[in-house]
């Protein structure tokens, strides 16, 4: 590897008593979160495990104690205070702010590189984290480069403009699937009226849209196996007609005449697309959700298809392959939307 | 995020979803549809009369033809698939209050006498002035000759219907029993019963609403009474009994035409009563309409009014009378519970 780490001097942590915030927690660069974009500073919210106890950046009342907003947003936006440049701790800072902007998974690991320099003053995450270090950088010359211009008090455009993979991080999910990089309190980019809300909510109803249609897609092709009214559309759709209000059949039958099969058919796929959607939103955030929601699907199928009249027992056969097919593509399709990271177990902590 | 794996990812997972998709319906069709063609509909074992001359009104542009074509044919029913059901597998048991259950093949249906019967089908769900109403020439085995065959024992009022897939119709036994050409029907205007109105064999009785009678792809009867069993369609708050409600529907015109000699035309239907006049209001005044030739009593009737039509906005109406005397009532009701009643009326803009 031809990178080369930047210089190290041996320092105490300025806020010893802070380390504990240090592993997987923002770190002290996203004290200046809002950066004025009114998005809002979540801080620990939403993090599991998240201690109770604020640490001084993340309290509005020790605020002005530890930093003052306005430099630290100054440099979110490209602007390059040259005094920074003079300071080491400042550029350090600075690093590790832009690595906080970078996203994906070897973000963190690198921010967590460049807040290991134990710089006076570099902050609360700046102890010893030497053993991830070199491990985190492994990953690509982008980063490391950024990290050389960085540390040259230079900066690269591609820091200002907000990053496309930006966009749809995961939140922490658990387990394997934990991401890196996935701080709700990550700091966005100033000014860039990027929002933090809606990360994750785009490919995770794709997934959870993709995942029904290779469900009911799977379940349809096995069907024509079985019978084509073990299909769990059909069998879910007829028992829907048998359950019908007259005065909705009706109004079908006058509204729609002959098309109000089709009818009937259409509102069931847009059901499906929504639910799908949340159970892939769901899915993005806490993947057994996402599998729990397409096999309670697949099991629902399952029972109406069993239930129906002149049923036979294979008729369960189509909704329970193609649950198992949309629970299959659940988890491919999230875990490839996923940061190429290591998963917190295997980093060596 | 590694946008180009999920990309790549959901790229796949899209592909797959249709290729399942779409490959799993071509195998359904291939795999499950029957063919119609296998049922030859040759020539009834009694003839019926031809038609008399003027049955069928052909020269009035927008007039409903005499028979509906198949394709045509309205279709209702709660099957989302068409069930496909093979001649070669298809059986009809008889059973419940009858001496002698039986079950019946095709190959032993269609050695039976067949008889060709035009019958006006409609639909409960027709609104007035609605298209849940066709007319078709049907050939069958006579129902009530082969219930007779099973014994059919007296407290029988209920003939409960089901279908390939469980759905269940009843029926009163009278109508079916009283001598009208209640039927097993297996071709429909010359063809074998497309797949969608019950191939290979529906039940067709004149006079009843579908929702009563016409049971398709049936497979099964039982004979029981009314207090015993309650259909399908009772279940949800429709008659148990339900013979179709003399009525009448304006085809032509139905918006803007040109003043003067214009057609008022349609149909009218009272099935196992038979239409006896048609009458037609322009803006209130009753005129008598032309009715073609009476073909049966188990089937419609198309009019025509010949209307000079002055500038201006009319309202046209239509009302049939049966012949046991009997008018439509004027009197505006939905389907539910038996069937809607009411003038059909249709406002015109004549320039």
């Amino acid at each position: 590897m031809s990178f080369q780490d930047p210089p190290r001097r041996q320092r105490q942590p300025r806020y010893p008593a802070l380390a504990q915030y240090e592993d997987g927690y923002p770190s002290y660069q996203d004290t200046n979160a809002d950066h004025g974009d009114g998005n809002g500073y979540q801080g620990f919210a939403g993090l599991a495990g998240a201690p109770r106890q604020r640490p001084p950046w993340d309290d509005p009342r020790q605020q002005s104690a530890w930093d003052t907003g306005a430099q630290w947003s100054a440099w979110g936006t490209g602007a390059q205070p040259a005094a920074r440049d003079s300071d080491p701790q400042q550029s350090l800072r600075d690093t590790g702010a832009r690595q906080t902007l970078w996203d994906s998974g070897a973000n963190r690991a690198l921010r967590d590189t460049g807040t290991q320099q134990t710089v006076p003053g570099a902050g609360p995450a700046g102890s010893s984290r030497n053993t991830g270090a070199h491990r985190s950088l492994r990953n690509t010359g982008g980063q490391r480069s950024a990290w050389d211009t960085a540390g040259q008090g230079t900066q690269g455009t591609e820091w200002d403009a907000p990053r496309e993979t930006d966009r749809g991080l995961p939140r922490r999910t658990s387990g394997a699937f934990r991401a890196a990089g996935d701080d709700p309190g990550r700091p966005a980019h100033s000014g860039n009226g990027h929002r933090r809300a809606g990360r994750g909510l785009l490919p995770g109803a794709l997934a959870g849209f993709l995942a029904a249609a290779v469900a009911l897609g799977v379940a349809n092709l096995v069907a024509a196996f079985v019978r084509p009214q073990a299909s769990p559309i059909i069998a879910v759709g007829g028992a829907f007609i048998d359950r019908t209000p007259s005065a909705l059949k009706n109004f079908a039958v006058q509204k729609f005449g002959e098309n109000d099969k089709n009818m009937l058919l259409l509102g069931m796929y847009v059901t499906i697309a929504f639910i799908a959607i949340a159970i892939g939103m769901a899915a993005w955030r806490r993947l057994s959700a996402g599998v729990a929601g397409i096999g309670l699907f697949g099991l629902f199928g399952a029972f109406v298809a069993i239930t129906r009249p002149e049923s036979h027992v294979t008729d369960v056969i189509p909704s329970i392959v193609g649950g198992i097919a949309g629970i299959a593509a659940i988890v491919w399709l999230v875990q490839a939307g996923m940061p190429r990271t290591r998963p917190a177990w295997a980093r060596g902590r | 995020m590694d946008r180009r794996k999920f990309l790549t990812a959901g790229g796949s997972a899209a592909a797959l979803a249709a290729a399942a998709g779409f490959g799993g319906q071509y195998l359904q069709d291939k795999r499950f549809s029957v063919n119609t063609a296998s049922v030859k509909i040759g020539a009834p074992s009694v003839k019926p009369p031809a038609l008399a001359k003027g049955t069928q009104i052909t020269d009035i542009p927008g007039l409903s033809s005499f028979y509906t074509p198949n394709s045509q044919f309205y279709r209702v029913d709660t099957a989302l698939v068409v069930p496909q059901v093979s001649p070669q597998s298809w059986q009809l048991r008889i059973h419940g209050m009858v001496d002698r259950p039986l079950t019946l093949t095709f190959a032993e249906l269609m050695k039976r006498p067949m008889i060709d019967h035009d019958v006006t089908l409609t639909c409960v769900s027709e609104s007035v002035g609605g298209g849940y109403v066709g007319n078709a020439r049907w050939q069958g085995a006579l129902l009530a000759d082969l219930l007779r065959e099973a014994g059919i024992q007296p407290g029988a009022t209920q003939i409960v219907m089901r279908d390939v897939n469980g759905m269940n119709l009843g029926v009163a036994t009278d109508p079916v029993m009283d001598g009208r050409a209640s039927l097993l029907a297996i071709g429909m205007n010359g063809q074998p019963l497309p797949q969608a109105h019950g191939f290979p064999v529906r039940v067709v009785v004149p006079g009843l609403y579908g929702y009563v009678s016409a049971c398709k792809w049936v497979v099964d009867m039982e004979l029981t009474t009314f207090g015993a069993f309650d259909a399908y369609w009772s279940q949800r708050g429709w008659s148990q009994q339900a013979p179709i409600k003399t009525e009448s529907r304006i085809d032509t015109p139905r918006d803007n035409v040109a003043a003067g000699q214009v057609m008022i035309a349609g149909v009218a239907w009272a099935q196992h009563r038979g239409i006896e006049a048609v009458e037609v209001s322009v803006d209130g005044t009753w005129h008598q309409a032309k009715l073609a030739a009476q073909d049966t009593i188990d089937t419609w009737r198309q009019w025509y009014y010949p209307w000079q039509a002055t500038p201006g906005t009319h309202t046209l109406q239509v009302r049939a009378t049966d012949k046991t005397g009997y008018t439509q009532t004027a009197k505006n009701h939905g389907p539910e519970p038996n069937g809607a009643t009411g003038y059909h009326t249709v406002r015109v803009t004549v320039a």
